[in-house]
């Protein structure tokens, strides 16, 4: 039996709930405007669903945020790419799995093609997003250092962080002995887990658990933050196992409406006078990919031919360095520190741009110790004591430039549990980024030399494994060479917005998120004009 | 072959055996009349040479399954369980380093309990078990002529170093041709019975160590004091004051 759909029509209709399109959610609420979320992931409570209070937490846990069906999260890569694609679907996206590393972009990042002559430049600048920047670090209630601690190469700020910043564990500390003894300016990174009660949540204990979700809600991920605000709104309504499908376009070429299958897996139809998409730089690439028709037979807002192109990550080289004495590294928050001596473009390297570095205190409980060993049997007990509590990492955030040659299409055979094409991901490093990768790996181990460490491993770029995706339906100000606008609205569809990490013109070199939420503010407000001007 | 020790051999080790998890984990009602079916499939004599069991290991997978599990288990069967504990003992010994899985029932759960519970949870990992640990027992008798539980522990050893081996052998190829002749080797050795005993391992060793480091013995061990929530970690004070007053008693 099929029955026609429901007919529903809302103002705004947002695809996918994370950094992005949860921030943009609210933001429309708040402006007074009927706002429905599709998120395909599910709903999780920090309470009930992250078991990390028993002894077998390393084996509950780490399930936690795997698909019920395996074919949803499928993807394909060309043969003999090695790419990790990961993320999370789920009310918060994959800020319920971040470590809330929260820097932001410094001012160059905005002007890479005038400073450096390659990439290319942002439409808008530092100082465009920095009211935003501030704006979403209040309501995270991000935790920095300030005064004779802050950062030095942190870009102007209008406000002071909210909160104080966390202490140093052990490992950091170690850490910070090397930097020191280099020059390097280590110093504790922001990050959105206040250290103080905000917005009604509690303190962080320095459980870290954050990237197993945070049972006590410490940690500042979208569903605990701007969702509630959202649905306190009365005018939001988040709609989790919602797979948008198709966006469709009317005879007036504005976006009409978005086809999604429903928690049940029952085809229903919205249509609203504004459609937002953000999944991520690799979900909403597809999502209009896969919304053809005969005015955009190349998939929607793509008559420049740039929507999945510039697909984009951090370059991530992770090294490990074993040290004498007792760490402790799974005290505190699971990021450590960060390190922007190496950000900036070098005139004496053979590459352009740089990388942050990063102390990585995270998995580091007795099953993920153990894990990491190969083996097993004496050798293998032995091995893991020797690293148990007494090893600690570091990796790279390296700006890898954009080039149309990395890219998101749909694979033409393999489907998801939907029957949707999945995305097929091509991003390989080119000239650029394998010199830097090179030069990082001889900075991390220097670092880890100068630290102490009396043996080091690993020191290898892991493709995908920064799980920082960006960069495929880029901002510009021309329509044939951008796929949004400085606002991130559709050069080709005037009711269509961007609302996540695709929009990015370059990737900087620091943890996105705080950028993509900052971007999805300074997009709602842009939406929230134009439906006062009655553009929309 | 590239060496076993390197990350990159690590994480295609990890990701063969992960490949398999990834199966067995996505279990449900399906999975498991399927894998039910399959079993009982695997008995008839077309089943056999389907899956190329050999006629021996068909019946006794069919005698398998008419036994029951073992009193306090969910689905390991008394046989099964004794062959689990040697196994884990082995994967995690009690050594000079320190308490292994042996010791594990001291404070809480055995070994064999926490693996039988992963087991009873999976279809998949059921029929990896119920193949694989028959086959080790087999390939015991063959080689020594004696049950894999009653061997001396340097036999028991040495068996599942050859075990180890091949599994690294055949799950990194090198090459196009030795990816050739290793389908050739899993081939025959499907047929002769090995097969499911190297099948197993991975799996068999992850299930182990999931078993020994989630348990307060090896955090005592180890001196790791989770779980992470609800209260954090205690004061690193704290923590000071306890190893001074260990170091005191000792």
């Amino acid at each position: 039996m099929n029955l026609p759909p429901h007919k529903q029509t809302t103002d705004v209709v947002v695809i996918g709930c994370g950094a992005g399109g949860g921030v943009i959610a609210k933001e429309l609420g708040e402006a007074g405007l009927s706002v429905v979320v599709l998120e395909a992931g599910r709903r999780y409570d920090p309470t009930t669903d992250y078991h990390t209070d028993t002894v077998d937490f390393e084996m509950r846990a780490k399930t936690v945020f795997a698909p019920d069906d395996d074919r949803r999260d499928r993807y394909t890569l060309p043969r003999g790419d090695s790419f990790a694609y990961s993320r999370v679907k789920g009310v918060g996206g994959s800020t319920l799995h971040y470590r809330a590393i929260s820097p932001r972009l410094h001012e160059s990042d905005f002007r890479v093609r005038s400073e450096d002559g390659v990439a290319d430049d942002w439409p808008i600048s530092y100082q465009d997003l920095e009211p935003f920047y501030t704006q979403v670090e209040y309501e995270l209630g991000v935790s920095g250092p300030d005064g004779a601690q802050a950062n030095p190469f942190d870009p102007p700020r209008s406000k002071p962080y909210p909160t104080p910043p966390h202490a140093f564990n052990c490992a950091s500390k170690v850490v910070k002995r090397g930097a020191d003894r280099l020059g390097l300016h280590m110093v504790r990174d922001p990050l959105a887990i206040p250290t103080k009660a905000w917005n009604g949540r509690p303190a962080c204990i320095g459980a870290g658990t954050c990237h197993l979700g945070c049972s006590i809600a410490a940690k500042s991920s979208i569903d605990v933050t701007y969702v509630l605000k959202a649905q306190a709104t009365g005018r939001v309504d988040i709609r989790p196992g919602c797979m948008a499908r198709e966006i469709t376009v009317g005879p007036d070429g504005k976006a009409r409406s978005v086809i999604y299958f429903d928690a049940a897996g029952r085809e229903q139809e919205i249509s609203a006078r504004a459609i937002v998409a953000a999944g991520n730089a690799v979900e909403t690439p597809r999502l209009l990919l896969l919304s053809t028709s005969s005015r955009f037979p190349d998939g929607l807002a793509n008559s420049s031919g740039l929507v999945g192109k510039y697909f984009t990550e951090h370059l991530g080289v992770f090294a490990y360095g074993l040290f004498s004495e007792r760490l402790d590294p799974w005290r505190g928050a699971p990021s450590g520190g960060l390190i922007q001596d190496y950000y900036a473009t070098n005139a004496r390297n053979n590459f352009a741009r740089g990388w942050t570095i990063v102390v990585t205190n995270s998995s580091h409980w007795p099953l993920s110790v153990a894990q990491r060993v190969p083996g097993w049997g004496t050798e293998h007990k032995a091995r893991t004591k020797q690293l148990f509590a007494h090893f600690t990492g570091v990796a790279s955030i390296g700006e890898q430039l954009p080039d149309v040659r990395n890219h998101v299409t749909l694979d033409p055979i393999v489907k998801d549990n939907l029957g949707l094409p999945v995305p097929h991901l091509v991003n390989r490093v080119h000239a650029n980024d394998q010199a830097m990768i090179t030069a990082i790996s001889v900075r991390l181990k220097e670092l880890l030399e100068a630290a102490g460490a009396i043996e080091i491993w690993g020191n290898e770029h892991g493709p995908g494994e920064s799980a920082h995706y960006l960069g495929t339906c880029r901002m510009g100000t021309n329509p044939s060479t951008s796929v949004v606008d400085p606002w991130c609205r559709a050069h080709d569809v005037p009711n269509l917005f961007i609302g996540d990490g695709s929009v990015l013109v370059t990737c900087g070199s620091v943890n996105p998120a705080l950028t993509i939420s900052a971007l999805a503010t300074r997009t709602a407000e842009g939406i929230g004009t134009a439906f006062r001007r009655r553009d929309l | 072959m590239s060496d076993p020790q390197s990350p990159r051999a690590r994480g295609a080790i990890r990701r063969a055996g992960s490949k398999l998890a990834r199966y067995a984990d996505a279990s449900g009602v399906v999975a498991l009349h399927l894998v039910r079916g399959f079993l009982e499939f695997s008995e008839t004599k077309l089943g056999a040479f389907v899956m190329l069991l050999s006629p021996k290991q068909a019946k006794a997978l069919a005698r398998r399954r008419r036994e029951r599990p073992r009193e306090g288990l969910r689905w390991f069967t008394a046989g099964e369980s004794a062959l689990v504990e040697t196994l884990a003992n082995l994967i995690a010994p009690s050594d000079a380093t320190g308490p292994g899985a042996e010791q594990m029932a001291l404070l809480g759960r055995s070994a064999v309990e926490t693996v039988d519970r992963l087991a009873a949870g999976s279809p998949c990992r059921q029929a990896l078990y119920a193949r694989g640990l028959l086959a080790l027992d087999h390939l015991a008798k063959d080689e020594y002529k004696s049950a894999f539980v009653e061997l001396s522990r340097e036999h028991q050893v040495h068996l599942l170093q050859c075990i180890d081996r091949l599994h690294h052998k055949w799950s990194t190829p090198t090459s196009l041709t030795a990816k050739i002749r290793n389908r050739t080797v899993i081939l025959y050795h499907k047929w002769s019975g090995l097969f499911p005993a190297v099948e197993i391992f991975p799996r068999l060793v992850e299930d182990v160590l999931q078993a020994f480091y989630t348990d307060p013995v090896s955090w005592v061990w180890l001196d790791y004091d989770g779980p992470p929530m609800p209260q954090g970690y205690p004061d690193l004070l704290d923590r000071r004051w306890r190893a001074r007053a260990a170091e005191t008693q000792s």
